[in-house]
């Protein structure tokens, strides 16, 4: 049967009942959809939105439109399940890809995977579950890593002022532990988190040693301190991230 | 004959398309572990199984596992919808709904979110928090970071702080967890990769020994001696509070 059955008297299949019953999320357009576009819904407004790999707080995902609507009316979206679509490559991992697309090519959000050139089963897999906050490690530039793998959720801790309605961290500064020489951050333990310290090297001041009596040439004094030495220890240099919504 | 919206169905019982939308397939039957409330939120407590309310009142309730439909006393089976369409009423449209206390749902963010509000009688539940990481998994997290949300840590994680962890639904219960956070001093850890994990070393600051050397055929007051002064040994750094996830 079409989804959705709205009039009560629909005949439910084997494929309905397996598949597609309970994932269907209605919910009011905040643009222009197209049937297809992979839609995302928005944390502030709670209207969807068309996902797209060539806007950064777009690469996300909660699902695909079933209709053509325009803003500001309601549209299903099946958010999990079977999706009957055409033009698929069966036996495939499906992605998204830009401005509502679904693609072959690996991004930050799995879609879900192709059974057959008609059948997608959804089950969208993003790296959104981490609470807000949490710091992690990411290499970024580490050969291979897909392009538009960095989704909406996380953001480079730059020490940039973070503007984005959507996260309880808005209008604020991040830390910035990814910048210049004096600000690449090792991670300590602490009870509370935010202090700072440390330095990328040390020197040390010597002690004078008691002598003999006898009087040394001029020169001989020895310096008040060593040379400067690096306090880094070995180390590995990734992006840290952090979770802002 | 159960009404739209109402659980559990029965054999030939009709089937409502909001509920074939929406709901069906997503019900769990579970024991509740005590008296619940129809609208409770609640969670499933992994060593006996049976479900509890939600409450971010307490560290270890800040979980769930779905809304729970009738109101079952201790030891009576409860109807709990994990997913899907959940109605009820006095919802705000077009709103995200999270984790409040005492089985609520509240609009202002927790450690879980629960669904979207669709309309003031509809919550799609899609249950989002902090519980796929694998047990072990030690991460850094900003505690005192100003926004972060009260009640955002879920009962799955716990500081890394040397206490002893007492907690019947962990395979680490009864362990001592890493003190990597102290406030003052040696564990103020950083993190150092290794084929095997647990081993500690270093230390805040150091000095060196000096070696004398040889001669001029006079020993000057202003030679060197013992050992320099001492140095921080600590690179530029962030305090972040590390967490471990302990179920």
């Amino acid at each position: 049967m079409a989804l959705p059955d709205n009039d009560g008297t629909d005949t439910v299949d084997a494929n309905d009942i397996n598949s597609e019953c309970g994932n269907l999320l209605l919910v009011e357009a905040g643009e222009n959809l197209t049937a297809g576009n992979a839609v995302y819904i928005h944390l502030t407004d709670g209207k969807a939105y068309i996902s797209d790999t060539g806007t950064a707080a777009d690469i996300r995902a909660n699902g695909i439109a079933l209709a053509t609507v325009n803003s500001g009316d309601d549209v299903n979206v099946i958010t999990r399940g079977l999706y009957t679509t055409s033009g698929l490559t069966g036996n495939t991992t499906y992605y998204l890809g830009a401005a509502g697309a679904i693609s072959t090519t690996r991004s930050g959000v799995r879609i879900g995977y192709a059974e057959s050139t008609t059948s997608l089963y959804i089950d969208i897999d993003q790296d959104d579950e981490a609470v807000v906050g949490t710091i992690k490690a990411y290499l970024k530039d580490f050969t291979n890593i897909p392009a538009n793998n960095f989704n909406a959720f996380w953001n480079e801790c730059d020490g940039a002022v973070f503007n984005d309605s959507e996260s309880p961290l808005d209008g604020q500064t991040l830390p910035d532990l990814n910048g210049s020489v004096a600000t690449q951050r090792f991670l300590r333990g602490n009870a509370a988190s935010g202090g700072t310290g440390g330095a990328a090297s040390h020197s040390h001041s010597l002690n004078t040693g008691s002598g003999d009596g006898i009087s040394c040439p001029p020169k001989s004094t020895p310096p008040a301190n060593t040379g400067s030495a690096s306090n880094y220890p070995k180390y590995y240099e990734v992006v840290w991230i952090i979770k802002t919504k | 004959m159960a009404d739209e919206g109402e659980y559990i169905k029965a054999t030939n019982d009709t089937v409502f398309s909001s509920e074939f939308n929406g709901s069906i397939g997503k019900i769990v039957v579970v024991e509740a572990g005590e008296n619940l409330t129809g609208g409770n939120t609640v969670y499933f407590k992994q060593s006996d199984g049976k479900a509890y309310k939600s409450d971010t009142g307490t560290a270890d309730d800040i979980r769930a596992d779905g809304i729970i439909f009738n109101s079952p006393t201790s030891g009576n089976d409860g109807y709990v919808i994990t997913r899907g369409l959940y109605q009820t009423t006095g919802l705000t449209a077009n709103t995200d709904y999270y984790l409040g206390a005492a089985g609520a749902l509240s609009a202002t963010p927790s450690g879980v979110r629960i669904g979207h509000a669709t309309s003031t009688t509809e919550l799609y539940l899609n249950i989002i928090q902090d519980d796929k990481d694998k047990v072990g998994t030690v991460k850094a997290y900003l505690k005192d970071f100003t926004g972060i949300p009260a009640n955002n840590m879920t009962a799955f994680w716990v500081e890394c702080a040397g206490q002893s962890l007492s907690d019947a639904e962990s395979p680490l219960n009864g362990q001592t967890i890493p003190d990597l956070n102290a406030d003052a001093g040696a564990d103020q850890r950083f993190l150092r990769g290794n084929t095997a994990s647990g081993g500690t070393g270093g230390a805040d600051s150091h000095s060196h020994g000096i070696s004398t050397g040889s001669s001029l055929g006079c020993t000057g007051q202003f030679q060197p001696a013992g050992s320099t002064g001492g140095a921080s040994s600590l690179p530029p750094y962030y305090e972040v509070v590390w967490i471990m996830k302990v179920k």
